[in-house]
């Protein structure tokens, strides 16, 4: 009885685990050919402008962005292109940010 | 007695100073007397091309004479749009008095005399759109040709902290200056800028999101040479920021640093090249780089398009290239723009139609990547060749370097 409990729980385990295996290999990941992205809707600030930093909503845990894309087509992936040349990370500190990541209207 | 002796020494000097001023007026050749002069106003990015070729048009026969007057952007527009009788005589404000500069035939600068009525001028030069200056679409009767492109930048003293900037720190420096509390531009003294009429402070306004109107904190210092002096003679390194078109700072890096620029949308930040010491260009060629755009020349035309004036057409023809244009520029178009500073259109990979619009690729019909790598930076890494068999399958032979097609 306890074998064939085993046998029942191993056979389980095992399509749990190719299941999972299976589920995995569907999963689209960014493969830096991607389109347009959520980032890539502006937002309107409050002088009709486009807004500053991306403030999205959380990633879908599918789909994750690239750091760059190759072969980029669209203006965000050719601005976003994947490259050989010095890039600089900044974190701006801005205090007047609007709580939402819109930009405030100018004086 | 010595009253007479006094009365005489004044009336003297006066006629002394008459005389010195009546000399020097005349030392001036006019301007409309110069050998086929063609007039050019506006921005001074066109200075460069001017001074390349103005020498060399000169010692043509018969001479061509470039009359250049630097005046902004926007009033280079404004002379052509305002003029509403380009072939007649000039309305109030439209036409260009005072001197303008001319180089001759031994390639020296010399100053002519713009007629006192006003000249009229064939070539406006913009750093950005018409549309940008005025707000309006361009009208019907003025024609918009695309020069070479150029970048603007943000500068910094060369013992500065600061490495970068982001757009959104361009929008509350320049926005709201010391109020935007954006560390560590934090003091209004030491923000240099231009005015509302600067190509330069226009489409870095753009670039930003802060209309150039609007940039109400930092200092006007009248042109690119202003801001250069005070950005590098700020006693506040850190607090220090200017703007100057890249080629101007490349011809100041030892006074200078640039800053990366990380647009909207950008995960980044670039330098116009593809590091902060090297002089190729790349970033703005292949769109990592932001605020740039073509030098745009605008003239007045006819119903079909071309030209009123034939010197404007010539002009146009010879600094974008157009090789049917007589007499032939006698000097390689490609290597005066590179020289000044400015990229080909030829040498970019991406494209955009509209004043900091959005980027797409581009594909040059006569492709110059390698000639502009080459040219800017004296080297390059692609196959040096005489015919299309010595290069690859996608690549054809062009000014004897294999370019991709």
């Amino acid at each position: 009885m306890n074998t064939i409990k085993y046998a029942l729980n191993y056979v389980m385990g095992s399509m749990v685990l190719v299941g999972g295996l299976v589920a995995l290999a569907l999963t689209p990941v960014g493969c830096g050919n991607g389109s347009e992205s959520p980032a890539d809707m502006a937002q309107v600030r409050p002088d009709g402008g486009l807004t500053g930093p991306d403030m999205t909503a959380l990633p879908d845990m599918t789909q994750v962005e690239p750091d760059c894309f190759d072969n980029p087509m669209s203006n965000y992936e050719i601005i976003n292109a994947c490259t050989t040349a010095e890039k600089i990370k900044k974190t701006a500190v801005l205090p007047l940010l609007n709580a939402d990541g819109t930009l405030p209207s100018l004086p | 007695m010595e009253r007479n002796h006094r009365i005489g020494i004044i009336v003297a000097t006066a006629v002394l100073a008459a005389t010195v001023a009546e000399k020097a007026h005349a030392a001036n050749p006019p301007c409309s007397s110069l050998s086929n002069p063609i007039v050019v106003a506006g921005s001074s990015a066109i200075a460069p091309f001017i001074k390349g070729v103005g020498g060399k048009l000169a010692g043509l026969s018969p001479a061509y004479t470039l009359v250049y007057q630097s005046q902004g952007s926007c009033t280079g527009v404004n002379a052509i749009l305002g003029d509403a009788t380009p072939t007649g005589a000039c309305t109030s404000g439209a036409c260009i008095v005072g001197t303008a500069t001319y180089y001759d035939d031994a390639g020296n600068a010399q100053t002519c005399d713009l007629d006192l009525d006003g000249t009229h001028v064939d070539v406006g030069v913009s750093d950005v759109y018409a549309e940008s200056c005025t707000g309006q679409p361009l009208p019907s009767g003025v024609g918009n040709w695309n020069g070479p492109v150029q970048a603007m930048s943000f500068v910094a003293p060369k013992a500065s902290s600061a490495k970068a900037i982001t757009a959104e720190e361009g929008y509350f420096v320049f926005g709201f200056g010391q109020n935007g509390r954006v560390t560590p531009w934090t003091d209004n003294a030491t923000m240099f800028c231009r005015n509302q009429s600067s190509g330069t402070q226009t489409m870095l306004g753009d670039a930003i999101g802060v209309p150039a109107a609007k940039w109400a904190f930092c200092t006007d210092k009248g042109g690119t040479q202003g801001v250069i002096d005070a950005v590098s003679g700020s006693p506040n390194a850190d607090s220090s920021i200017g703007i100057v078109a890249a080629a101007d700072y490349d011809l100041h890096r030892d006074k200078l640093k640039i800053l990366a620029f990380q647009g909207f949308k950008q995960k980044y930040a670039y330098y116009p090249d593809s590091t902060a010491t090297a002089v190729d260009k790349q970033n703005v060629r292949d769109g990592h780089y932001l605020p740039w755009g073509p030098i745009h020349l605008l003239t007045a035309i006819d119903g079909t398009g071309k030209p009123l004036s034939a010197a404007a057409a010539r002009f146009i023809g010879w600094v974008t290239g157009d090789t049917s244009v007589q007499p032939a520029l006698p000097v390689n178009v490609l290597d005066v723009q590179i020289q000044a500073g400015t990229i080909p259109q030829c040498a970019m990979r991406v494209t955009r139609s509209s004043e900091l619009g959005p980027l797409s690729l581009a594909s040059p019909a006569d492709p110059c990547t390698c000639y502009f790598e080459k040219i800017a930076t004296g080297n390059t890494a692609c196959k040096s060749c005489q015919s299309d068999s010595d290069c690859g399958g996608a690549e054809t032979c062009r000014r004897n370097l294999c370019e991709t097609r």
